[in-house]
């Protein structure tokens, strides 16, 4: 692979690696505390890295860094503060929601930046962009969908919202999967392609 | 807004949304479409026509509480609640007599002088274009032809700086006398005209009235307004192709330095220097938004609406720290919205008496009062209501509410049992777990507007004798009597009420439950139990107590007009000790009266689960019917009727 491909190849892996440490968690208990060893400000550092190494091909991916790093200092904090069992979210809404709108963007942008590269690269006949948006879409509904139900107040209904919660959890969590191996499928353009075609 | 805390409280919690909506912009100024910048000030219009604090609830930051305190701090009240009925200032109710009435009329007077300054001079505007000179409309009918846009009448006036639109019901599009308007000047009033963006410009002017002193949402008035212009603009380049664009920017370039007098129902494309550099850089960024974009503008706009509006209910977790004004404060503006939820606070601040929790359930008459205790106990000891109890509750144990009954409209009563280690005044105590002291005391819940309150009926009781706090037809019971013969039959019900406050706690190794004795001011009651016991008391001559062998009883409950009879009892039941229920209400009890028996003879007793929230829950048995059985042998039917009107026996 030419050093571009292989820019182009490593930034995609980063990606996916990136949703994996995102979605897929294992937590350790440590003295009364819970602390992820899949901790998700990994899954934010891979997708920086995923947007150093794409933005030659979609510049727009340069405009999200400066989200990413503030997602993966946030989510670092949280990690940290997990060991003496503590969380960075739920104190001050203000942030909360700052959070939570910062994550919806970022994935919308980065997916249809993704999408738009499957258009570019894959062949003329293929339907990799049309599925990547398909699952961007999904995705940005799960977890959107997942915060308005949690900040929506409840009543006696709050058992209904936390099954509601879960289900969009699991939804989100496999939602997160085919937008994993769609990256992959996307990475695979970049792998025994013809010169001419990773001029594009 | 009737005084100037409810001012206060409504421009604050329109301030936090206010802060974080220009966050989230300044974050997404280059990344969401100026449609988004602009739509998302709607999320503040609808948090600014809604009344701070209603329903309990909070934007962002706990604003009832600091306005509480503040207001209790400066003003020694702590009696009123601040509400907020409707968001615009109402004439005050009484002339004013304090220096934060004074300062209300200030507003209001501000408020109305701002409103009569903007609606004068667009009554003046209107009239000198009534001065105007019709304008031959061929160009601008050429222009909204060309773009499929709707056109108005036009004047000319001498001495306009630029073109604009006037008025929302009968609009008039105003030309410049001396020269002509650039078709993209046109294009750009057009647009407005066609999406009415006047209207939102006396929206944003009604809002500048309300919150005049208030410069953060002036700072959002101005980049509403701002962000109009920038959506018709990018209104406007969507219909123009490429050297029309620079030449677009070139003209709001050149309107840069002109003079901004905004009056409120016009539009116009220049807006002042400052906001022109802002629209000019938009212009610079300019891109079609994929349709696609719409999913996340809207999904970023959801996720800000619903927590805003909805706001947030402050919970019980009354801060055990902190002045009395913060303690009372949150108190008052935590309310308890269930009736539950009132018996329920009430219950955990006598037991970790707490009068932070007890101004949560406690009537607005009575808070001052209780200040005045909170003061006067800190900062020694400040609890509440029983200093010499606070090591002897039980807390642990948790609480029942027994014989909830409603008492009239919006009103339950019932009676608050917990339990003491020991008893509180010196008494002496067996030492025995089954002999623990348990503390009692009649409270009736009340509906207080939107609040519910709790009014104590009598002081807290000690009473000996028997540890169960759950299922203790010791504690008072509606009695339902009949006799027969020799024999007084007697049946004893009663119910029992609590919020389930149990949380389960990890070690990692085991689990455990323990009480949470933080107030659920929201809570329904989801632990409801009846108890009642049937026993035969033998009034007749002792000496003919050796003539009964057995005695037995079937029973069945009768509410309201109901018609049924007991079911009899199964005769291979009647040699034996036994008891039994069936689903239907049907009961029965066998005693077998051996030598020496006692008067008092236990026959049966149960009991059931009660789902509060059903249509006659609280409903207590009219009347029970009976069929009695002595020595094996049916003896008589009865019915058992209550006691005293029915009213709760003490033992």
């Amino acid at each position: 692979m030419s050093p571009d491909r292989e820019s182009l190849y490593r930034g995609l892996s980063h990606a996916a690696w990136g949703y994996f440490f995102l979605h897929i968690d294992f937590n350790l208990g440590v003295n009364q505390a819970s602390v992820s060893i899949l901790p998700r400000f990994v899954g934010w550092l891979l997708l920086l890295s995923a947007c150093r190494k794409l933005a030659g091909e979609r510049r727009d991916l340069a405009l999200l860094r400066p989200l990413g790093w503030l997602m993966a200092a946030w989510t670092g904090a949280d990690w940290l503060l997990n060991w003496v069992g503590l969380s960075v979210s739920g104190h001050i809404l203000f942030l909360d929601l700052l959070i939570s709108v910062v994550v919806i963007y970022f994935h919308f942008q980065f997916l249809t930046d993704m999408a738009v590269l499957a258009q570019c690269f894959e062949p003329p006949e293929g339907t990799l962009a049309g599925r990547l948006r398909r699952r961007r879409t999904v995705y940005v509904l799960v977890i959107t969908l997942a915060d308005v139900l949690l900040y929506l107040p409840v009543g006696r209904e709050a058992e209904l919202r936390s099954y509601a919660v879960m289900g969009l959890v699991v939804a989100g969590i496999l939602a997160a999967l085919f937008v994993m191996s769609g990256l992959f499928a996307l990475r695979k353009c970049f792998r025994g392609q013809g010169p001419e075609q990773a001029q594009r | 807004m009737t005084d100037i805390w409810s001012f206060l409280l409504q421009t604050l919690t329109a301030s936090g949304a206010a802060a974080l909506l220009l966050c989230v912009k300044a974050m997404f100024r280059d990344k969401l479409s100026p449609r988004w910048q602009f739509g998302i000030w709607g999320v503040l219009a609808v948090i600014l026509l809604l009344p701070a604090g209603f329903g309990g609830r909070y934007v962002l930051l706990n604003w009832p509480l600091w306005v509480e305190s503040l207001k209790s701090a400066l003003t020694g009240d702590f009696g009123t609640l601040t509400k907020v009925i409707v968001p615009v200032p109402l004439p005050p109710a009484t002339p004013p007599g304090t220096v934060f009435d004074w300062l209300f009329l200030v507003y209001e007077l501000g408020a109305a002088a701002l409103l009569a300054r903007y609606v004068i001079s667009y009554i003046r505007l209107r009239l000198a274009l009534r001065k105007g000179r019709p304008a031959q409309n061929g160009r601008v009918r050429a222009v909204a032809a060309w773009y499929g846009l709707p056109a108005c009448p036009a004047v000319e006036v001498g001495g306009l700086p630029t073109a604009f639109i006037c008025g929302v019901i009968r609009p008039v599009l105003a030309l410049p006398a001396e020269g002509e308007a650039d078709d993209k000047v046109l294009l750009h009033e057009l647009l407005h005209l066609k999406h009415k963006d006047v209207a939102w410009g006396w929206v944003i002017a009604f809002f500048r009235c309300l919150h005049w002193c208030n410069p953060l949402l002036w700072l959002c008035a101005d980049r509403a307004g701002n962000d109009l212009e920038s959506l018709c603009d990018q209104r406007a380049l969507e219909r123009l192709e490429g050297e029309e664009r620079r030449d677009y920017g070139r003209i709001l370039l050149s309107m840069a330095d002109e003079r901004y007098a905004r009056t409120p129902g016009t539009s116009s494309a220049a807006n002042g220097g400052k906001n022109i550099r802002r629209r000019v850089e938009a212009i610079a960024r300019f891109k079609r938004y994929p349709r696609g974009m719409a999913l996340a503008s809207v999904c970023v706009a959801l996720v800000l609406a619903v927590p805003l509006v909805a706001g947030v209910r402050a919970d019980g977790d009354c801060p055990a720290v902190g002045g009395t004004d913060i303690i009372m404060a949150y108190g008052r503006t935590t309310p308890c919205t269930t009736y539950a939820g009132a018996f329920d606070t009430y219950a955990k601040a006598v037991m970790t008496q707490h009068f932070g929790y007890r101004a949560m359930c406690a009537p607005l008459s009575e808070q001052n009062a209780l200040a005045e205790q909170g003061w006067r106990l800190r900062p020694a000891d400040w609890r509440w209501p029983q200093v010499s109890w606070k090591d002897k509750v039980n807390a642990q144990a948790g609480y029942q509410i027994y014989n909830l009954t409603p008492a009239g409209e919006n009103a339950y009563e019932g009676l608050l049992v917990f339990e003491l280690y020991s008893p509180p005044n010196g008494e002496q105590w067996s030492g025995l777990t089954a002999e623990r002291w348990l503390a009692v005391q009649w409270l009736r819940a009340e509906k207080e507007e939107e609040r519910w309150v709790v009014i104590p009926q009598e002081g807290i009781r000690a009473v000996p004798g028997d540890q169960r706090l759950g299922s203790n037809l010791g504690l008072p019971c509606r009695v339902y009597e009949a006799r027969y013969g020799d024999w007084l039959i007697q049946a004893r019900w009663q119910t029992t009420a609590a919020v389930n406050s149990l949380v389960q706690n990890s070690n990692g190794f085991w689990n455990t439950a323990s009480f949470d004795s933080t107030p659920k001011p929201r809570a329904q009651f989801d632990q409801g139990y009846d108890h009642y016991q049937f026993w035969a008391v033998y009034t007749g001559d002792p000496d003919k107590k050796s003539g009964y062998t057995s005695i037995s009883l079937a029973t069945l409950p009768v509410y309201g007009a109901e018609d049924r009879e007991p079911e009899l009892i199964d005769p291979s039941y009647l040699d034996t000790d036994s008891s039994g229920t069936s689903n239907w209400g049907n009961g029965f009890g066998n005693c077998i009266l051996e030598d020496g028996w006692e008067d008092r003879v236990f026959l049966s007793g149960g009991g059931g689960g009660v789902d509060w929230g059903a249509d006659g829950a609280y409903l207590a048995p009219s009347a029970y019917r009976a069929i009695l059985y002595l020595n094996g042998g049916q003896a008589a039917e009865l019915t058992l009727l209550p006691v005293e009107g029915g009213e709760w026996i003490e033992p």
